[in-house]
């Protein structure tokens, strides 16, 4: 795993590099009349999606768009989303999805720093539109009424200007992350690079042509986004929900037959909530895999979901936006390397740095490093920020992800994630992550979440919890697990943990909640 | 801003809806048009409080009313409830599933 030692990655790099368009064009070819994607309004096969893709391509050609400029997409979970994606791509125009729950005030920022050709956006209500006209000063086009349009053009009329030539290098994606800088950043991901990730995870969890997937989560974010990819690869359908459907999300799964469910913390908890209120009579959901990664699927509840759902595996992963996914592991491989994220990508590799960035033994702990196919252009309009991320090497110019995330692998190359580089503090000389004292936490009965903010300079280590106990309970139990310097000075019990839109916890939100007095 | 002095529903049933919201939202008496999504009723706590209600009034939601605009606002909340009070069997038996997906 020495990162150093090859330049190039192994020759059975999976699948050959294309565009998004092209792997739609196959998908349609190939299983014309299988169920694409499905929305609460009804589903689109293969064939319509392609037609609707080529159509929004149409419809961007008659507005002026021209290869490489941006579309910034405001649509949420609609079936419209996945049309625009391969459409966006197959004209040459890059497509920057941002969630409907974006408020204005980053909303605006994003799109002075995407500087889009226009935008497409849901009218949740009559001021939306105007609202986000000014926010961006361009042109806004509302859903709806583009797709009466987009409608007219399908088929695209024979007269309709050639599309421009794509190629692999081009940039299909803005995926703008969540990150814990001030300003919003977005990484800039070319055709090759989102194909070759997409078909290195589909080489791993092996969806296939009669799953169905749930997308619950925003497809403006990368996880829910990929869900489209991987399952035109393997010609399955896709279901995708909206938060306002989550609370029926279990007559969701029985009634479209869903048997892939990627998940984040929040959504297992809520799938399990939703479990024990079902009548033992009803047959449980068809699910035979649950995915996760984003944030990592607490011990408690990886067997709560193998209990409310018999017979699903379950496939930790680990990654960041930057490379799309580092590691997945094999469906149910927890059982056998408990903790792990799994085993680099195929075609990839991945290094265990010191703080020097030279490459760490096995069972050491260090910054987790990445190269690979699969490792994307930079961030957009921010070339110091890239500088520092994604290094080139000297001598061959290949390019090495410096994640800013901390971990180790063992002797077989399964990666073991810490925590970020912002979640490892030094306490009373002791190096401590805040992942390891969440985990100490959980592992107390009676404490269903919990989030650690890390010492600061206006207040010491600090726990936050969601439990029945008294914080005075929830520390001593602590301090029969941890070692003094590893116990927070603090117990906050709050009702619930703030998420982000993506279903992380809001570190930055618990930080502000520090500087309110307790009740 | 709403000025009906007299509640429409049972104590309890504002306690519970109070319950799972933030905070800064929770203001009684509870106005019957209130936003709740607005007010911070996210997922989660949409799924928490449709657990406590059935609990405390031995209902099942069937999956037809589970969707945001059974949650939207308060009054929305108790139609929906009201009708599931009245059509469920005045012993609540756990062993019959009158919910049919």
């Amino acid at each position: 795993m020495d990162l150093t030692a090859a330049a190039r990655p192994p020759a059975a790099a999976p699948g050959p590099p294309g565009t998004l368009g092209a792997l739609l064009e196959r998908a349609a070819a190939a299983r014309p009349d299988a169920r694409a994607v499905r929305d609460r309004a009804g589903a689109w096969t293969y064939r319509r999606l392609d037609g609707h893709a080529r159509a929004f391509a149409a419809w961007l050609a008659e507005r002026g768009v021209r290869r490489g400029e941006r579309v910034l997409a405001r649509v949420g979970n609609r079936r419209e989303f996945a049309a625009m994606l391969f459409g966006t791509a197959r004209h040459g125009a890059v497509f920057v999805p941002v969630n409907p729950a974006m408020r204005p005030f980053h909303l605006t920022q994003v799109a002075a720093d995407c500087d889009p050709a226009l935008v497409v956006a849901r009218a949740d209500d009559p001021a939306t539109l105007a609202a986000l006209r000014e926010a961006t000063g361009r042109p806004v086009h509302e859903l709806d009424a583009v797709w009466r349009r987009v409608e007219g053009l399908r088929p695209p009329p024979d007269t309709a200007a050639v599309p421009p030539r794509v190629s692999p290098d081009d940039l299909a994606l803005l995926l703008y992350t969540s990150g814990s800088t001030a300003a919003p950043k977005a990484v800039m991901c070319p055709h090759s690079s989102v194909l070759f990730a997409a078909r290195a995870i589909a080489s791993r969890l092996r969806y296939r042509a009669d799953d169905v997937v749930l997308a619950a989560l925003p497809l403006s974010f990368d996880y829910g986004l990929y869900q489209i990819l991987l399952a035109a690869l393997a010609g399955a359908e896709v279901v995708l929900t909206e938060p306002d459907r989550h609370v029926g999300l279990h007559a969701v799964l029985r009634e479209h037959g869903v048997t892939v469910v990627p998940v984040v913390p929040s959504l297992a908890e809520m799938l399990l909530r939703l479990a024990g209120r079902e009548r033992s009579a009803a047959a449980p959901p068809p699910v035979r895999l649950f995915t996760n990664t984003g944030a990592a699927l607490t011990a408690p509840l990886v067997a709560g979901l193998r209990r409310a759902f018999p017979g699903a595996a379950v496939a930790p992963m680990f990654g960041l936006t930057e490379c799309k996914r580092i590691t997945v592991l094999k469906p149910d491989g927890d059982l056998a390397k408990p903790g792990s994220v799994g085993t680099a990508l195929p075609g990839t590799r991945v290094a265990i740095l010191d703080e020097a960035g030279r490459p760490l033994p096995p069972g050491h702990t260090g910054q987790i490093a990445v190269r690979g196919p699969h490792v994307m252009r930079g961030y957009w309009r921010a070339p110091e920020l890239t500088a520092a991320r994604f290094r080139p090497d000297p001598a061959t110019g290949e390019v090495t992800l410096h994640t800013g995330d901390f971990g180790h692998l063992d002797e077989d190359g399964h990666l073991y994630f810490h925590g970020r580089r912002d979640d490892l503090f030094k306490r009373r000389g002791v190096l401590t992550g805040a992942l390891e004292i969440e985990a100490a936490a959980l592992d107390i009965d009676g404490v269903t979440a919990a989030a650690v903010l890390p010492p600061g300079p206006d207040a010491d280590l600090t726990l936050f919890a969601v439990t029945e106990l008294t914080p005075g309970r929830v520390l001593g139990s602590l301090g029969e697990r941890l070692e003094g310097s590893k116990v927070p000075a603090v117990c906050r019990v709050v009702p619930a943990l703030p998420l982000t839109p993506n279903g992380k916890t809001d570190k930055q939100r618990l930080r502000r909640m520090l500087d309110t007095p307790q009740r | 801003m709403h000025s009906d002095p007299s509640t429409p529903w049972e104590r309890q049933f504002e306690e519970l809806v109070l319950g799972v919201l933030p905070r800064h939202s929770r203001h009684a008496p509870l106005d019957p048009a209130l936003d709740l999504k607005a007010a911070g009723l996210d997922s989660m706590a949409t799924v928490e409080l449709l657990v406590r209600l059935e609990e405390a009034y031995g209902v099942d939601f069937p999956d037809s009313v589970l969707s945001g605009e059974t949650f939207a606002t308060p009054a929305a909340l108790w139609r929906v409830l009201t009708t599931q009070r009245a059509t469920a069997a005045p012993v609540s038996g756990e062993e019959e599933a009158p919910c049919a997906s």
